[in-house]
């Protein structure tokens, strides 16, 4: 959610304040703000590099922050790590398996370790081991696991003691399409029951179709977070692709792109076949001036369509180090 | 979690994880089939041997204990200890061991586990060795007395070594320098510290089974050996009394290794807590110093009146040949000795200074925890908090354990020509406060690294120099006198040979050493009263950058470099 966005009355079961950490004289984590409630999946995405493992290795109590606070569930990871790891699931990015275990042995000393007795330990590893599609392999070796299933392993580790937030880094990476679906479908039932389901991916429009609002980081920095559409319009706002068809030669069309080039606001524009693509900042009024201008001087426009950018644009932008826009 | 025992080998999980994981029988039983072979070999070999010599029954059955005790010991300290530390390397290397971090089983109980778990192959096959054991001292009439005493430290060795595989491999990165740390440190142990026995620091010998073997042995060797094999393996380590009252060596080495067991414990559990966290905390530091320290004293003074404490081979042939004259060589000695101490005194202040000196991240984390929690200071323990209070209070141990070693020394029978002025107990005090005051500031001003450079600049590169200077020519020793003195590692021998040395030490170079002492003594008095005062100087930056980030909410470079820079040059200017 958007910082100050979320009533301080709702069940906000991930909160981090003025989050930083500092390698050295690397900051790669500064100010990072969140609030996410249960019921949410929140995807927080970046390029490499953007401190986004940081920031899950902080929230999972296994890092000290430089600076800044995190709460999970209401508890001070700080000062009570005990009683925030009670709440918490945390997948780590190329989830780890034991690799001298076999499937059953791996989930039976995760839900030992968490308490669950003999009896509910055989029936809870059973259930993750359906959710996440292994029934099959539960007496195999983990090592013998592909990379696919073994995130999905360790996927149902992290599901054995009913967690109420999960934090999940870059969970779908090395999962086939089927297995993405249902990692999907997983995530939005344990949201659905009231978890606070935080998830990082660079697999951004799979995101997009998992999350119910997302967080952009760049150098450390939380860029944008909200609803999907509501960061991709805030985000792609100021730079609007903008895709545009002329009739005629291929001299019209470069008599075309050069009138472009001189516009105000125009940049990075290249011809492609019989279109033109070009980025352009300015108003609404100003694009349509453009449209005008480019009719006005006798171009024979047979389409002008603006292209709603996608998270992947905006994060392909934000990782290229332009500046995102805001209104 | 209720009603879990994790404390019951067979109810926690870490323990049956590795129960299940290192004893498929696909390895276990080539393993145990390789074992009893070996072990069958040797025994029935000295078996056999001892009864076509004539041996007795028994005197046979117990020549075989001796084998199957290496053998045991093979497996559990060498092999069990190695197995710890590249599993604990391993669980950490693959990342499980932060999914372990993350559940809510207590962290001793994750220990246990982790401690019995990762060496439990060994275990097993230690239990296949335990017939011929039983055999060796039902067959031999071995008192169950000696035997239970000698496995009584055996077992505390083994759990000894293997927590130290568990530090070494909480420690250590890769798992393979993990193994081979904590195998080194087992062959140290048994093969490099003895020789320290010899000159007083007989502690070290108490954390091996060798000092309750000797003692024990004459019970459980066979008659026609037990007179030389005894005798023999009774000159190899000195009896020393403990602050001259007798323990019995099982007794006293049970409370050495119990007592190094409780601090590796305490590291493990707190490394186990928090990975970042120092090994041990400042208060609890103080306390495990002045522990070692009067253990070190205990085992060292009492030898020092009957002479044992002086290696001199000279000596040695005094005492089988009385009018010899060995006591020659004694004063000479003493001096050694009496630097020696000063410098281990101060490796071992040092050592606990570096484990509990923050960093300056660690520092400032503790800073702004305490702005958190609305303190006026950091707590005095706390990691984050500076250390130069403890630094003071090691400095002071040590620094008293080094003048009661030489007064004591100085003051025996046994050095009668080493004459040592008050004056020069008060310049010794002051040298070990200054060297432990200067290093520790290097410490917390400038971090670990930089602590290690200059250790290995400022203090054993003129050393070695000195050394090739000396080597290459005698009349470039005295060269290598004033290179010395830039080294910090020669001062306590300094500060001591320079008050002491006349008559003792050659009268050519005795100016110089006084004059090496003096050099030595001002450049650490100016160095040290420098780094004091930049140490003071850095704690005000560091609260100072504090209270910025705190006001700019947490962002102590972005936006306010420049309220930073000057609010920094105005401090400075101050």
């Amino acid at each position: 959610m958007m910082e100050g966005e979320m009533s301080q009355t709702a069940d906000v079961l991930v909160r981090t304040v003025d989050l930083r950490v500092d390698y050295g004289e690397t900051v790669a984590v500064n100010g990072l703000n969140l609030e996410i409630e249960g019921g949410e999946v929140f995807g927080l995405v970046g390029p490499n590099g953007a401190g986004k493992t940081s920031s899950f290795r902080v929230l999972a109590t296994l890092m000290e922050p430089t600076y800044g606070d995190v709460w999970l569930c209401g508890h001070d990871a700080s000062e009570h790590p005990d009683r925030a790891r009670a709440c918490l699931g945390y997948m780590p990015d190329l989830a780890p398996v034991a690799s001298d275990l076999r499937v059953w042995e791996f989930l039976d000393l995760f839900a030992a370790s968490h308490g669950l007795g003999a009896g509910e330990r055989r029936n809870r590893i059973a259930e993750c081991l359906a959710l996440v599609q292994l029934e099959g392999k539960r007496s195999a070796a983990c090592k013998h696991l592909s990379r696919g299933m073994k995130q999905r392993l360790v996927l149902a580790k992290t599901l054995l003691h009913r967690p109420r937030v999960l934090l999940l880094d870059e969970p779908a990476s090395g999962m086939d399409p089927v297995s993405r679906a249902a990692l999907k479908d997983v995530l939005r039932a344990l949201a659905r029951e009231g978890a606070a389901v935080v998830v990082s991916s660079h697999i951004l429009t799979e995101l997009a179709d998992m999350c119910t609002s997302v967080g952009i980081m760049a150098q450390g920095r939380l860029v944008d977070s909200g609803r999907v559409s509501g960061v991709v319009e805030r985000l792609g706002r100021t730079e609007r692709l903008i895709v545009i068809r002329i009739l005629g030669r291929a001299a019209d069309l470069g008599w075309a792109a050069d009138l472009l080039r001189e516009a105000k606001g125009v940049s990075e524009l290249c011809v492609e076949g019989d279109a033109i693509r070009l980025l352009f900042a300015g108003s609404t009024e100003a694009q349509a001036e453009l449209l005008g201008g480019l009719v006005k001087a006798g171009c024979r426009v047979r389409s002008f369509e603006e292209r709603a950018s996608t998270i992947e644009e905006v994060m392909l932008r934000v990782a290229a180090g332009q500046p995102p826009g805001r209104d | 979690m209720q009603g879990m025992r994790y404390w019951l080998p067979w109810s926690n999980p870490v323990f049956l994880r590795y129960a299940r994981s290192r004893l498929r029988l696909g390895i276990l039983i080539p393993m145990a089939l390789v074992t009893i072979v070996g072990t069958a070999f040797f025994f029935l070999l000295a078996y056999i041997l001892a009864r076509r010599v004539g041996w007795s029954v028994p005197d046979a059955a117990r020549l075989t204990l001796i084998p199957v005790f290496l053998i045991q010991g093979v497996l559990l300290m060498l092999g069990g200890a190695a197995g710890v530390a590249v599993g604990i390397t391993r669980e950490a290397d693959e990342g499980i061991m932060d999914y372990q971090r993350l559940t809510p089983m207590p962290a001793g109980s994750k220990i246990l586990g982790y401690l019995l778990g990762l060496p439990v192959r060994a275990w097993v096959l230690f239990g296949l060795t335990v017939p011929f054991t039983v055999f060796g001292a039902v067959a031999g009439q071995v008192p169950l007395d000696s035997l239970s005493k000698v496995y009584g430290v055996f077992f505390s060795s083994v759990l000894l070594y293997h927590l130290t595989g568990l530090v070494a491999g909480s420690v250590v990165r890769r798992s393979w320098i993990a193994a081979l740390v904590s195998v080194i440190m087992v062959l140290l142990l048994y093969f490099l510290l003895p020789f320290l026995a010899r000159i007083g620091y007989v502690f070290f010998d108490y954390l091996t089974v060798r000092p309750v073997v000797l003692e024990q042995w004459p019970d459980l060797l066979p008659d026609p050996i037990r007179g030389p094999a005894v005798d023999f393996l009774r000159t190899l380590i000195p009896s020393v009394p403990f602050f001259g009252k007798d323990v019995s060596r099982w007794a006293f080495s049970l409370v050495v290794q119990g007592s190094l067991i409780f601090v590796f414990l305490v590291v493990v559990l707190r490394k186990w807590k928090n990975p970042v966290s120092h090994p041990l905390g400042k208060h609890f530091a103080v306390l495990v110093l002045a522990w070692f320290v009067a253990l070190l004293l205990g085992n060292a003074l009492p030898l020092v009146e009957d002479g044992r404490i002086f290696p001199s081979i000279s000596l040695q042939l005094e005492q089988r040949l009385p009018g010899f004259g060995g006591r020659r060589a004694l004063p000479g000695e003493a001096l050694g000795l009496a630097g020696f101490f000063g410098l281990v005194s101060l490796g071992l202040v040092l050592g606990m200074v570096f484990a509990i000196t923050p960093s300056q991240d660690e520092n400032l984390r503790g800073l702004r925890r305490m702005r958190k929690l609305g303190l006026g200071r950091a707590p005095m323990g706390s990691d984050g908090a500076g250390a130069q209070g403890h630094a003071l209070l090691m400095a002071l141990l040590g620094m008293a354990a080094w003048l009661i070693f030489v007064w004591e020394l100085f003051h025996s029978g046994r050095a009668p020509a080493v004459s040592f002025s008050l004056s020069g107990y008060a310049f010794l005090a002051l040298v070990f406060l200054m060297l432990t005051a200067s290093a520790h500031a290097v410490l917390e001003i400038w971090g670990r690294t930089w602590f290690l450079l200059a250790g290995l600049f400022a203090w054993i590169v003129p050393c070695l120099g000195a050394i090739l200077l000396g080597t290459a020519s005698s009349s470039l020793v005295t060269g290598g006198i004033y290179l010395t003195s830039l080294s910090g590692l020669a001062l306590p021998f300094y500060a001591v040979i320079a008050p002491a040395g006349k008559g003792i030490v050659p009268a050519s170079q005795l100016p110089h050493l006084r004059a090496a002492c003096a050099v030595s003594f001002v450049l650490y008095a100016a160095v040290t009263a420098t780094l004091l005062w930049r140490l003071r100087r850095e704690h005000g930056l560091r609260r100072l950058r504090t209270a910025v980030a705190d006001l700019e909410g947490g962002d102590p470079l972005a936006g306010t470099a420049s309220v930073l820079g000057r609010l920094e040059k105005k401090f400075e200017s101050l």
